[in-house]
């Protein structure tokens, strides 16, 4: 029963976005005169200028990004334990996990374009320019800046995902044998670790790479935009005030729809082709040993790089922080000429009832989506699961204005426009996939044993649950609380949207400040965004660091 | 007898002590003066009513229908969907927020938009969803294309009201044409005039001495001066607007824009644009492989001296970038002296909107001289009126006269050479063709 009313509180909507993107795709759109079925919009849509370009962009850089965070998370993985990274990585990449996309693309905007933060710090005195140089950097024509903010963003939720499936695999056991069989230990990892690892986390690899073709908030500052990729000109055709471009904005969606499904093909595919050649080679008893090449070697670079992308990321943050307490700070000073509170015009207390909102909407939200999420892992259902579970995650694949936009006719039809209940239950919508994607796979290799031990003392479904199952589990819990927190407090259109725009939260304020001109602005904007997720993240931090000590043998960790 | 005594004895406590009790013994404080000064009280109530006198007076001057609409509209909310991106609009409108208020008893949430076509998307959602009436927008701030898509749709109420405002009298409809034609399309009382903009250059006058203020110029002054100048990447509103400024001036006869493109030859009258931008893309900033996002990224990259010389559709918008520290004090504005596109902006009202006549109130407040002089100020907003200010009774005339200044902003009499917005359906058009020529990728 719970999981069904879960399905219709999650698939109505869905489908009802669904329809308010596809109908119009097809030419139906009777207000605006259209209702006849047709191809030709896709058609027009194909031949839009630059198409193909945009495609291509967002295929590559999406592909590249999530290589590029995979693998190197696959890397840390493979290092972490040995270099006693663990503890320290943990601390870097919890900020990045928690604050929004946005902030993450501001900051290295600021980090790496001819008039940024590196250039004033090798300005003048090594480079010689006086006025920034004019480089063609940040954005860039290949979307290098775009990859590099997207790597940065997702590697640190995917090492998170990996530590956690790292533990599961209780790697010391195998790596005895690895030694035993005579390989070194990268090709031990790849023949034995990695298959079990990749089987763990591939979901969400698949949402990582399907948010990177469909990005916008990140594309529009870090993306080249002759031609954008095809996420930012669908956003910019449904902003348009031309009704034919919103027919088209709504068949590239369904284009991009397509692309995602390519690309999470491909994909699998190549992970399929990657394990059939080990396979062969482990067949074939290859050692893949390379005598004398010295381990430095490897790890330097990969070590590096993994530095470089985190570091980008976290003085991407700082420099968003500090620009909301500068008053001047010009090329090429390094640091600001003038600090101050002068774009705090408004006074912190403005932002008092927004953060109230904020958290309120927050907590119930990621709550509902913790327990829903526990209901339907709990209970499987045994037909169907695949079809609806992929259903849930299509609020993330489908670009917001279009999926929003038959949602929101919806949610006027039902009446519940602009009321609480309805942001969260929007909000719901998009913090419930990830909660599910965070919590499913360690929830689902949960040890049987432990039950059955409950069970023959008789506990019942709920007893074993809350006595023995939750305790366990507390911290992956309270992580995919934070992650379901950090969701919900970054999401713009969905609060816009069921709203009625009334709803003030610390991103629509954001949002708003980040559309002024002044950077000074926009830092308070970033620092809004960030303070609330980073002071759940760490008090959850603490919490499991003090309250769960006890017993933390028998507890899973994240 | 016994309260009064009591109440002198007040006086004799230490303040502490005096205080609390006072909070405690308030109200016999108020019965012993009501008691005593009973006479003074009748007194105060009957100065209230004559206070009250000249508003009762002002709603039975006015026609008879408005006097309703203010009597309708004590206690009511107007949402207000207005874009939000500037500190100085937004504490102009919770200016508002507040006259109106103390006059009309109105309450205005000004729901702050990023683009208006969420708005717009909204207005259209309730429509399909059926629901004519107590829609959530009620006031909105639009222009151009955006009001011609609501018109087109239905979605705005049809009783020409805004030509009915009181305030409507004081807009000179022969002399400024636009008031009542939005982007060349009739407003027919479905929107009523705001405010108006003007498209202005600001330049580092550090870098530039004397202003490049014209088509040609600026050409020469883009060649030697490689990679100083860039505009917002169209469809980005800002960047068409320079585009159409360009071809107002390159253009043999300016009349031909005027009219739907379907009733010209467009492609030659285009050519001229086309040309330009051939020539001067090359030594754009970045080589014109890159734009600026918007309006508000042009206007950093100014700040950050990656070039020289942005624009604007707000004469104040430089002015005000100095005052909040975005640019530095050398900016200065101009404009092309064979004059300079200027438009518009109004607000509407939607066909569903819930308090519509309460929305009518604010529309005549924004239109109201008060509002208008408090709106032109620099110190403000700095968005110039849409009345004729030689309409206007004389000391208002005045105060228009002498608003302050600002060394960044052109004067009224600088900014006077306006050319109105070409048609509409120009817009598109160029917006395709740009995208075609300069943003399809290889």
């Amino acid at each position: 029963m719970a999981r069904y009313s879960i399905i219709i509180i999650c698939v109505l909507p869905v489908f009802a976005g669904l329809l308010g993107v596809f109908l119009p795709a097809f030419g139906w759109f009777p207000i605006y005169g259209k209702s006849h079925f047709t191809f030709e919009i896709l058609v027009q849509t194909f031949n839009q200028p630059g198409f193909l370009h945009s495609v291509w962009l967002s295929v590559s850089t999406a592909l590249l990004s999530t290589f590029l965070a995979y693998w190197l998370c696959i890397f840390t993985l493979i290092y972490s334990q040995k270099l006693k990274l663990h503890s320290t990585l943990k601390k870097i990449i919890a900020p990045l996990i928690a604050v929004p996309h946005i902030t993450v693309a501001m900051g290295i905007l600021f980090l790496i374009q001819p008039s940024g933060w590196v250039f004033r710090i090798f300005s003048p005195w090594l480079t010689g320019w006086q006025t920034p140089p004019d480089l063609n950097i940040a954005p860039d024509l290949y979307g290098v800046a775009l990859i590099i903010g997207l790597t940065a963003k997702e590697l640190p939720f995917l090492l998170l995902v990996g530590f956690t499936v790292l533990k599961q695999v209780n790697i010391s056991r195998y790596r005895q044998q690895i030694t035993t069989f005579g390989y070194g230990p990268i090709a031990g990892w790849f023949h034995i670790i990695h298959p079990m690892i990749a089987a763990r986390m591939r979901v969400c690899v698949l949402i990582v790479l399907c948010f990177s073709v469909s990005v916008v908030d990140m594309a529009l500052i870090l993306a080249p935009s002759t031609p954008a990729p095809l996420a930012v000109k669908i956003f910019n055709w449904y902003q348009s005030p031309d009704i034919n471009s919103q027919l088209i904005a709504a068949s590239a969606a369904v284009y991009l729809l397509l692309i995602v499904l390519c690309c999470c093909v491909f994909w699998i595919a190549c992970g399929a082709g990657l394990k059939t050649v080990f396979r062969f080679l482990s067949y074939r008893g290859a050692r893949l040993t390379v005598r004398g090449l010295p381990h430095k070697l490897i790890i330097l670079p990969v070590l590096a790089l993994i530095m470089f992308v985190l570091i980008m990321g976290i003085m991407g943050l700082l420099s968003a922080g500090i620009w909301g307490f500068v008053e001047v700070w010009r090329f090429p000073d390094i640091l600001p000429e003038k600090w101050g509170l002068v774009s705090w015009r408004n006074g912190f207390a403005a932002y008092i009832p927004p953060f109230i909102n904020t958290l309120i909407i927050g907590f119930i939200t990621s709550i509902l989506a913790l327990i829903s999420a526990i209901i339907w892992l709990e209970y499987p259902a045994k037909s169907l699961s695949k079809v609806t579970e992929a259903l849930v995650y299509i609020p993330l694949l489908l670009p917001q204005t279009g999926f929003l936009f038959g949602m929101q006719v919806l949610i006027i039809w039902l009446e519940v426009d602009g009321l609480y209940i309805t942001v969260i239950w929007a909000h719901y919508l998009f913090v419930f996939p990830y909660t599910l994607l965070t919590l499913g796979p360690i929830w689902r290799r949960f040890d049987v044993r432990y039950e059955l031990l409950g069970a023959s003392f008789g506990f019942s479904k709920f007893k074993r649950l809350w006595r023995i199952k939750m305790p366990l589990m507390a911290v992956p819990v309270i992580t995919s609380f934070a992650i379901g927190f950090a969701v919900s407090s970054a999401l713009y259109l969905p609060t816009i949207f069921a709203g009625n725009g009334t709803f003030l939260t610390l991103t629509t304020e954001a949002v708003t400040l980040a559309a002024n001109a002044s950077r000074q602005a926009a830092g308070i904007a970033a620092l809004l965004q960030m303070i609330l997720p980073l002071v759940i993240f760490i008090i959850a931090g603490i919490y499991i660091r003090f309250r769960l000590h006890n017993f933390s043998y028998f507890r899973i960790s994240h | 007898m016994q309260i009064r005594k009591y109440s002198f004895s007040l006086f004799d406590l230490p303040p502490q002590q005096s205080q609390s009790i006072f909070i405690k013994e308030h109200s016999f404080m108020f019965e012993t003066f009501y008691k005593i000064n009973k006479a003074f009280v009748l007194r105060i109530a009957f100065c209230g009513l004559f206070c009250l006198l000249p508003i009762y007076s002002a709603l039975a001057l006015d026609d008879d229908e408005f006097g309703s609409l203010k009597l309708n509209s004590i206690g009511r909310e107007v949402a207000f969907h207005a874009w939000g991106g500037s500190p100085a609009i937004n504490d102009y409108i919770q200016w508002v927020a507040s006259q109106v208020d103390t006059q009309y008893g109105i309450t205005l949430n000004h729901v702050k938009l990023t683009n208006t076509s969420h708005a717009v998307s909204r207005i259209l959602a309730e429509k399909i969803a059926g629901r004519a009436e107590n829609g959530s927008v009620d006031l909105l701030w639009v222009n151009g294309e955006n009001f011609t898509r609501m018109k087109e749709t239905g979605l705005l109420r049809e009783d020409g009201w805004a030509y009915n405002l009181p305030s409507f009298r004081y807009v000179n409809t022969q002399k400024m044409p636009d008031t009542i034609s939005d982007f060349g399309i009739p407003t027919l009382g479905l929107e009523s005039p705001w405010g108006r903009a003007q498209f202005v250059f600001g330049y580092d006058s550090n870098i530039i001495k004397s202003p490049p203020n014209s088509a040609v110029k600026l050409l020469n002054w883009i060649k030697t001066n490689s990679g100083k100048f860039s505009y917002p990447q169209p469809p980005d509103f800002i960047g068409t607007s320079f585009l159409k400024q360009l071809l107002l001036q390159l253009v043999e006869n300016r009349e031909v824009l005027y009219q739907p493109v379907s009733n010209t030859n467009a492609e030659e009258i285009l050519e001229p644009l086309w040309k330009w931008l051939d020539e001067a893309h090359p030594f754009f900033w970045r080589r014109a492989e890159t734009f600026p996002v918007n309006n508000a990224h042009m206007t950093r990259l100014l700040g950050d001296t990656e070039i020289s010389i942005a624009m604007s559709f707000n004469p104040a918008e430089f002015a005000s970038a100095i005052e909040q520290g975005i640019l530095s004090s050398d900016v200065k504005s101009f404009i092309f002296e064979e004059g300079s596109l200027g438009n518009v902006h109004f607000v509407t009202i939607p066909y569903n909107a819930s308090s519509p006549d309460a929305a009518k109130l604010v529309a005549d407040f924004l239109l109201s001289p008060e509002a208008q002089l408090h709106k032109a100020n620099i110190q403000i907003w700095g968005d110039p009126t849409v009345l004729d200010i030689e309409m206007l009774p004389a000391n208002v005339k005045k105060s228009f006269k002498s608003l302050p200044q600002h060394p960044a902003m052109l004067t009224m009499q600088e900014l006077q050479n306006v050319i109105p917005e070409p048609h509409p359906s120009w817009v598109k058009l160029i917006e395709e063709e740009w995208q075609k020529r300069y943003a399809a990728g290889s």
